[in-house]
């Protein structure tokens, strides 16, 4: 039987021939293979070249959390004759593929650190020689960040951020809030430093001290917290509206719903409640199937937030009107065709760490879902490639093979249900294919004298004659 | 197999027993042509229209020396019906990879095949038939696996992002 949790896939292997009740078992911890490696290790242990996948990885990894009971035995189409296994072994590679496509998914949208501005400071700090450079750099979002370095100078690197604010309730004159200067300040605070006033056009300019960055593995990580700042100071104003949950100053009633874009076109709503803030999202997309597909996951996302192993996260609801909480909203707000998801964030979602980890979070939801749908279209479209592929090669296999595979049950896939072989050659070209290989031999036969000029002689005179069939018909066009 | 579902099947397969005798037939209208019959206008066709219920249907349109089968395919809910138009396009788009695939379906069907004579000369006529009975349960079987993988896919991606509050 097979079973899943969240890393480590356990597969029961059997065989048809042994039938003293003993099975094979192999474990398989999801990071330490991935499918590609699983598929080529089949074909190169199909081929007989490699050696086993089981003791190779447990050469490669040692202890590291995998272990492998006794018979381990290779997951490859010559050893499985059992059904059941084939199955499994679809199941697997689905799972996988889940697995990888969950963890990529789950990399992209939460990376906090600009790439751009994470390559440009690294390439910076690496350079053995002071270099001049005042770069530009745009980011979706409207951000630009401007960055500049003297080689007079080559201690100090000036980078300067323009970033739209998060809610639009605050004016662009008033600047960056008090809070999000302090969090600012306390980001390195030996090695980064806030000048005012900032450079014309940007809202914040900081001071990176290069030379206070220590050489090796710890100048990456500090200069990934500064390539961070950007999402810093978007987080802290939502921060701030989440941090008021937990301190229980607000007073009893519902208050006006705030209007927050990250997003350009996407904005969401927070509204402070009594005991709890409660962030809805609007959702809106370009294509029905994207809508579709959305709503899928909207659906599985409130089923599973509302199950008894995840009392702890946030309650999550769909619903395809808008909440009661946005009455009296603006209609051009409102007006969606993914329906409105809500986030009831209670006070313990924002105690200590988990605060920047449920803004970050909300912040991206938006991103989080859009990317989802964009790999889910991507999946469909690889799974009908290759039904398709299964189709087309059980047609084409069946009509290029000779004597045609009417009844042969052996020509018949089994575990994904193929369509068996339906092409056969029609009667009359066996006889020609006989004939065919009948010649062929003739040509093979090598005479052990060789003779000057004889096969020449044998070219001319000695061949074969073609018969043409008497009942052969042209098409006419 | 569910009973109505093999009932269905197997009075498809009888139709295109009788129904797939086909010969060859010289167009009437343009000399050295040959076309198929069933899709001129012009030309009057037998027509046979077998439903499972609302949603599932099989039309065939039989002429002397071709055999059209439009299939319409049951769509549950919003889900499968963008997971079949999706997959049917797919296949029809590719339809020279079948043979016997036409590569627009007859309006108000998902998928039609075209079979001439010459597809009966060159194939054997049950297996051809067995083939699209067999291309039948496959669609169905692959849509609902589909379904089944999209909505699982959706669940790991929601336990994913839920995990990240903790």
């Amino acid at each position: 039987m097979a079973g899943k949790t969240h890393k480590i896939l356990f597969i029961n292997v059997t065989s048809q021939k042994q039938n003293n009740g003993q099975g094979n078992y192999f474990c398989l911890q999801h990071k330490q293979v991935d499918l590609p490696i699983l598929q080529r290790e089949r074909e190169r242990e199909r081929e007989g070249k490699g050696e086993a996948l089981a003791s190779k990885i447990a050469k490669n990894d040692g202890n590291n959390g995998l272990s492998f009971l006794p018979n381990s035995t290779i997951l490859s189409s010559n050893n499985i004759q059992n059904l059941q296994v084939q199955t499994f072994c679809c199941f697997l590679s689905q799972s996988f593929h889940f697995l990888r496509e969950r963890e990529r998914e789950r990399m992209a949208c939460f990376d906090r650190a600009s790439p751009a501005l994470k390559e440009t400071l690294l390439k910076i700090h690496s350079a053995q020689k002071p270099t001049e450079m005042d770069q530009r750099l745009f980011e979706f979002g409207a951000v630009e960040y401007h960055i500049k370095s003297s080689s007079s100078d080559p201690q100090y690197v000036y980078l300067s951020i323009s970033s739209p604010l998060l809610s639009q309730e605050v004016s662009l004159a008033q600047g960056i809030s008090p809070g999000t200067v302090q969090t600012i300040k306390g980001i390195r605070s030996d090695m980064v430093e806030l000048i005012e006033p900032a450079t014309e056009g940007y809202q914040l300019t900081l001071r990176l001290n290069f030379y206070k960055i220590p050489q090796g593995k710890e100048s990456s990580k500090i200069i990934t917290e500064m390539a961070s700042i950007q999402a810093a100071i978007l987080s802290c104003q939502l921060k701030e509206m989440l941090g008021n949950v937990a301190s229980r100053n607000t007073s009893p009633g519902m208050y006006k719903p705030i209007k927050l874009v990250y997003h350009p076109r996407e904005p969401f709503f927070v509204v402070r409640q009594p005991g709890k803030t409660t962030a809805v999202f609007p959702m809106r997309f370009q294509e029905k199937t994207d809508v579709i597909i959305a709503t899928a996951f909207f659906q599985e996302l409130m089923d599973v937030g509302s199950s008894e192993a995840w009392t702890k996260v946030p309650l999550c609801a769909w619903s395809p009107i808008p909440p009661p909480e946005l009455r009296g909203e603006q209609m051009e707000d409102l007006s969606t065709n993914g329906g409105f998801v809500s986030f009831d964030i209670l006070p313990h979602h924002v105690k200590g760490k988990r605060l920047d980890k449920t803004v970050w979070n909300l912040l991206n939801f938006y991103a989080f879902v859009k990317y989802h749908v964009k790999c889910t279209r991507g999946f469909i479209q690889r799974r009908m490639r290759k039904r398709l592929d299964n189709l087309v090669k059980i047609l084409h296999t069946a009509g290029s093979e000779e004597g045609g595979y009417a009844d042969d049950p052996q020509a018949q896939v089994a575990g994904c249900g193929c369509i068996s072989s339906f092409i056969s050659v029609p009667k009359p070209n066996t006889g020609r294919r006989r004939c065919r290989n009948f010649t062929k031999k003739i040509k093979r036969l090598r005479c052990p004298i060789k003779i000057r000029g004889f096969r020449r002689f044998r070219r001319r005179w000695l061949t074969v004659p073609k018969f043409s069939s008497p009942f052969k018909y042209t098409k006419l066009d | 197999m569910a009973n109505s579902l093999r009932l269905y099947l197997t009075c498809i397969r009888n139709t295109l027993e009788a129904a797939m005798c086909l010969q060859n037939f010289p167009c009437q209208e343009v000399e050295r042509h040959n076309k198929p019959e069933v899709e001129l206008k012009y030309v009057y066709v037998s027509m046979i229209l077998i439903c499972r219920n609302e949603a599932e249907k099989c039309l065939i349109e039989t002429s002397i020396n071709s055999l059209r089968i439009s299939l319409k395919v049951k769509q549950a809910d919003e889900l499968e019906n963008i997971l079949t138009k999706k997959f049917l396009r797919f296949l029809s788009m590719r339809a020279e990879a079948f043979q016997v695939l036409r590569r627009k379906p007859v309006q108000g069907y998902d998928l039609s095949f075209l079979i001439t004579n010459y597809h009966c000369e060159e194939m054997q006529k049950h297996k051809l038939i067995d083939f699209i009975v067999q291309f039948m349960e496959d669609i169905d079987k692959e849509i609902s696996e589909l379904k089944m993988s999209v909505n699982t896919r959706g669940r790991l991606v929601a336990a994913e992002f839920l995990k990240q509050f903790i």
